[in-house]
């Protein structure tokens, strides 16, 4: 019972975050180790959304074909780079392609933090394009 | 007591009228929402084609322009809160001119969101380099300018150099370089 009770909290949350979301600035605030992912925070911050995720999909495009990842100072983010992207991509008005990256990230081998996180954003798309019944599926990931 | 009659018999026309309307108006708001949704999925397929070209672009610059065993990136970002508003840096590259900035009210909240603007992007040779940068700014109704310069050396990869324009009024230096 508390679990659909709560489903339906984060449903009715959703319902008023996502009105809210197009004109929201990125929602990371946190300083970027990598200076281009930080590059990308400040065009994005500006509203320059094509600028910002074009920098981030050149970075992400170039670490994922380096020989050692772990040089690279992206490799302690690149999960919020990832989001990034998706959270980018959504203020842009490309949903179809945020929820892909989203959902990418969601079905990863990643650790449950990141995926209840992905599993929010999942549902947030689904409830901007007023889907609810995908957007309670995709809550009940979390 | 006809022309009532007719009165009766005319509303009654003009209900079934638009009650005959009514599918007709409904068939063409669904056309309207299709057209609306194939017409958002081309503006999104148009924007993915303008970022696989732009990220192409950078690409391309990044490898013609500037080749990884020249390239020198720098880096502003800010640190801390206090009094300090950021109004212009200018830097110099060897004694040279190489980027002079300033800050729109909208740059400089993107700066204290946590970004980092890429001030300069260029080429110079390896070995050892010096940079000078100028911070100029206010402290409440005082102007404020510092200079600082940093010496580094620069190697066959790319290098990147970041200012840090600390506003703690604890720190003694304002101007921080790390690499």
């Amino acid at each position: 019972m508390t679990v659909v009770i709560r489903r339906y909290l984060c449903l009715v949350g959703l319902f008023f975050i996502s009105p809210l979301v197009f004109s929201a600035p990125p929602a990371e605030k946190a300083r970027a180790r990598d200076l281009y992912l930080g590059e990308a925070y400040y065009q994005a911050a500006q509203g320059n959304y094509l600028d910002a995720i074009s920098r981030l999909d050149t970075e992400l495009w170039q670490f994922y074909r380096l020989d050692d990842p772990k040089l690279d100072p992206l490799h302690y983010q690149v999960n919020q780079a990832n989001f990034s992207v998706g959270d980018f991509e959504l203020s842009y008005r490309m949903h179809q392609r945020a929820g892909r990256a989203i959902k990418a990230v969601l079905e990863g081998n990643v650790d449950e933090p990141i995926r209840n996180e992905a599993a929010w954003r999942v549902a947030r798309i689904f409830m901007q394009k007023g889907d609810a019944t995908s957007a309670v599926a995709a809550i009940e990931r979390i | 007591m006809p022309v009532i009659a007719n009165m009766n018999s005319f509303h009654q026309l003009l209900v079934a009228a638009a009650l005959a309307a009514l599918p007709c108006a409904a068939l063409a708001q669904q056309v309207s929402k299709e057209q609306i949704k194939g017409l958002d999925e081309q503006v999104q397929d148009i924007k993915k084609d303008v970022l696989a070209i732009s990220s192409e672009l950078q690409l391309l610059e990044e490898k013609l322009l500037y080749p990884s065993n020249t390239q020198l990136s720098l880096f502003v970002s800010l640190k801390g809160n206090g009094k300090l508003r950021l109004d212009a840096v200018r830097l110099k590259l060897d004694g040279q001119d190489a980027a002079h900035h300033i800050y729109t009210f909208k740059e400089l909240e993107a700066l204290q969101g946590g970004g980092v603007q890429r001030i300069h992007t260029g080429n110079i040779r390896t070995g050892e380099h010096s940079v000078e940068v100028a911070v100029i700014g206010k402290t409440g109704d005082t102007d404020f300018q510092q200079v600082a310069t940093y010496k580094f050396k620069k190697a066959v990869e790319p290098k990147l150099l970041e200012i840090v324009v600390d506003r703690s009024e604890s720190s003694g230096k304002v101007i921080q370089f790390k690499e």
